[in-house]
């Protein structure tokens, strides 16, 4: 029997239970998440990374399969000193200018060329620029821009040029490009087959959840790779594939259709796990109709550890590709991928360390944005396991 | 526990003859074959060529005498691609290889990983524990085919310690490079597994009930924490099979060695049919044993998991 309050007493009861609003699972989560600084951190890095992949190949001014022809296998513009390129003016030969000037041309004849290499392209611009845009009658050739001067920048690669003189940044975000694709698109299939998968066998239970598990342990057997480079070289001779668009589906579709079956497992035994507990037996016994308690028990319990396997997996699947495109079964020329990028470089880190070093940083701090906020992630939506 | 062997090993039977005849049927069906060269062969000449392969017959009959000559004799057939050896006789000279390195970086990522995962936990959010881990991240984010040349450069090369790459018989300072490469991985991993179970380990009741008991630090660390703490080391043990096979791909290339990993790559891309399916074969009899040995050594160590 319920006791008889005062009006008083009702009001009281009344604005502490609004003082003390509740907070649902998300909002408990997103707290934490934003309090976690790693993560908070890695999520703008990773933004920045994104928005340089979507937007900087097209708005750069070199193009990601260009050549230029006075510039190969050039380092970082800003290595070269570009007041060492001609003796200094007045400079008697023995003096402390010129000998400076020497030994910088004796040590590094190749960045020297380079320094030259920009310094002649500047030039040909502007005499295109003079020839064709003085004269208003004459239509200009596609490749001369009259609506500005040609300026030194233009011809700098910011982060050097590969072996036949294409621009390393613009590859690097067009690669990263290639690369995050792969990781999400990749991811998505996985998802899709994994969480339809796992939940059916956990739904279904018994001899049909055996069954279902069963063949998720016989792919499970064999290491991912196995299928990946059968399947690729299986497919290089049918033409349909040798399009590098539909060899790239292929990619993501080969990789997705291995990186599901973790994905099943966990969606799996989490969806059998609370299909026992307590508080969803307690639902059923006070009568909640099933599509309810999916909705509210089921689905949330679910969600945060398969959010959390998602980031995981886009690095783990950025990762195999690279391993796919070193051993050349990846992407094909001229597109390319962090992993072409990367086993490039590798080839001759002694004497141009840029080709791997740019790739290689761009791709590790991606994987630890990534892993960052899986970790954040898990933290935020699994408070048992700090 | 032997009734539950010989059931998981019977299970094992039909998982292998679907991966061999998902291998099989997905390189027969293929276009292209292994006698597809540069300049087209006489006809005859091709006809008797199929026929010595049994290329002729229908796929599902090419399938049963495959399987027919494996069980029986342990024929894995001719290399369709190295002419004078057979599959058997190739794998016989690389497996030693691709064992040998395994082994080894198994053995170095358990230790390495193992120690490292347990010192982080121990001074849980500490300078030391921070350190292991953002080390252990790089050691997940960067592949092995930057790890090894890295690796070469400064140990070969400019302080010349260490041979460069090839195998010379085996001889151990040749290894040492490669199998430091192909464990880095598995030790960043491994370390990160081990602090995430041993710090769950260490906040248990039964460790509180030891330290309420009077035991000292060190004890309770060795006799209570440590058992517990890296029993997923050993159920992880199938994945680090998987993983090092992955790696021993690219370590087998880049380092030059004779391994299995290198026939594979070579044997996919130039659809050598039998020697791809002898190397499948092979890799996933060895995961599923040594799953197999995994559950076991689980289930004897872990006293809450009784066979069923």
């Amino acid at each position: 029997m319920a006791i008889p309050l005062t009006q008083d007493a009702k009001m009281q009861a009344m604005t502490a239970a609004q003082a003390v609003k509740g907070r649902s699972l998300w909002q408990d989560a997103r707290r934490r998440l934003f309090r976690n600084k790693a993560a908070m951190v890695s999520i703008v890095i990773l933004s920045v990374i994104v928005l340089l992949a979507i937007f900087a190949p097209n708005l750069s001014r070199h193009k990601y399969d260009a050549q230029d022809y006075n510039q190969v296998s050039c380092p970082p513009t800003w290595s070269i000193d570009m007041t060492m390129l001609s003796p200094p003016e007045g400079a008697t030969p023995d003096s402390e200018a010129y000998k400076a000037y020497q030994d910088y041309n004796d040590k590094y004849p190749q960045t020297v060329a380079c320094g030259l290499g920009v310094l002649s392209s500047l030039e040909f611009a502007k005499s295109d620029f003079q020839s064709y845009c003085a004269d208003p009658s004459i239509t200009p050739p596609p490749e001369v821009n009259c609506a500005r001067a040609p300026q030194q920048s233009d011809f700098e690669h910011f982060m050097g040029t590969d072996g036949i003189g294409r621009d390393l940044w613009v590859r690097t975000l067009y690669g990263a490009r290639v690369s995050l694709a792969v990781g999400v698109v990749a991811t998505f299939v996985a998802l899709m087959i994994g969480v339809l998968y796992g939940a059916t066998a956990g739904y279904a239970g018994g001899r049909v959840d055996n069954y279902m598990m069963r063949f998720v342990d016989i792919m499970y057997a064999l290491p991912f790779i196995f299928f990946v480079i059968i399947l690729m070289t299986v497919t290089a001779d049918i033409p349909f594939f040798k399009d590098p668009f539909n060899r790239f589906i292929l990619i993501f579709a080969a990789i997705g259709a291995v990186e599901w079956l973790t994905m099943a497992r966990i969606v799996r035994g989490q969806t059998l796990s609370i299909r026992r507990k307590e508080f969803v037996e307690a639902a059923v016994a006070a009568g909640v109709p099933t599509g309810k308690i999916i909705r509210r028990h089921i689905i949330p319990n679910v969600v945060g550890p398969v959010i959390v396997f998602v980031t995981l997996t886009i690095p783990a699947i950025i990762l195999a590709e690279s391993f796919l495109s070193f051993l050349g079964l990846g992407v094909q020329e001229p597109m390319t991928s962090w992993g072409v990028l990367m086993s490039e470089g590798a080839g001759d880190m002694e004497n141009k360390p840029w080709l791997l070093i740019v790739p290689a940083v761009m791709m590790a701090v991606t994987l630890f944005c990534f892993n960052f906020i899986g970790d954040g992630l898990r933290d935020a939506l699994d408070p048992k396991d700090r | 526990m032997l009734g539950y062997i010989v059931r998981r090993l019977l299970g094992a039977i039909p998982t292998l003859l679907i991966i061999v005849a998902a291998t099989f049927f997905m390189m027969r069906l293929a276009p292209g074959g292994p006698f597809d060269g540069e300049r087209r062969l006489p006809p005859e000449i091709e006809r008797n060529i199929k026929a010595a392969y049994n290329l002729d017959k229908p796929v599902y009959e090419q399938f049963y005498i495959y399987v027919k000559n494996v069980v029986t004799k342990g024929d894995f057939g001719p290399s369709f691609k190295n002419k004078d050896f057979s599959v058997s006789e190739l794998i016989a000279l690389g497996a030693p290889v691709s064992l040998k390195l395994g082994l080894f970086a198994i053995i170095l990522a358990t230790i390495i990983g193992g120690f490292l995962g347990v010192t982080a936990a121990l001074r849980q959010n500490t300078p030391a524990d921070y350190s292991i881990m953002s080390v252990a991240m790089v050691g997940i984010t960067i592949p092995t085919f930057v790890t090894a040349p890295l690796l070469t450069l400064i140990l070969g090369v400019y302080l010349g310690w260490l041979p460069v790459g090839g195998y010379d018989d085996g001889n151990i300072r040749n290894l040492i490079l490669p199998v430091v490469v192909l464990s880095l991985p598995q030790i960043a991993i491994i370390s990160r597994l081990v602090r995430g179970s041993m710090i769950e380990v260490l906040r248990s009741n039964y460790v509180r009930t030891a330290r309420a008991k009077g035991l000292t630090e060190g004890q309770v660390v060795w006799k209570h924490v440590l058992r517990a703490g890296l029993l997923p080391l050993v159920s992880y043990l199938g994945p680090a099979i998987a993983g090092l096979v992955t790696g021993s791909l690219v370590v087998e290339q880049i380092f030059g060695l004779p391994g299995i990993g290198r026939y594979f790559v070579q044997g996919a891309l130039n659809r050598d049919y039998t020697l791809v399916m002898g190397v499948v074969i092979l890799f996933a009899t060895l995961i599923i044993l040594l799953n197999l040995v995994a559950d076991v050594m689980y289930r004897v160590l872990d006293p809450k998991v009784r066979l069923g």
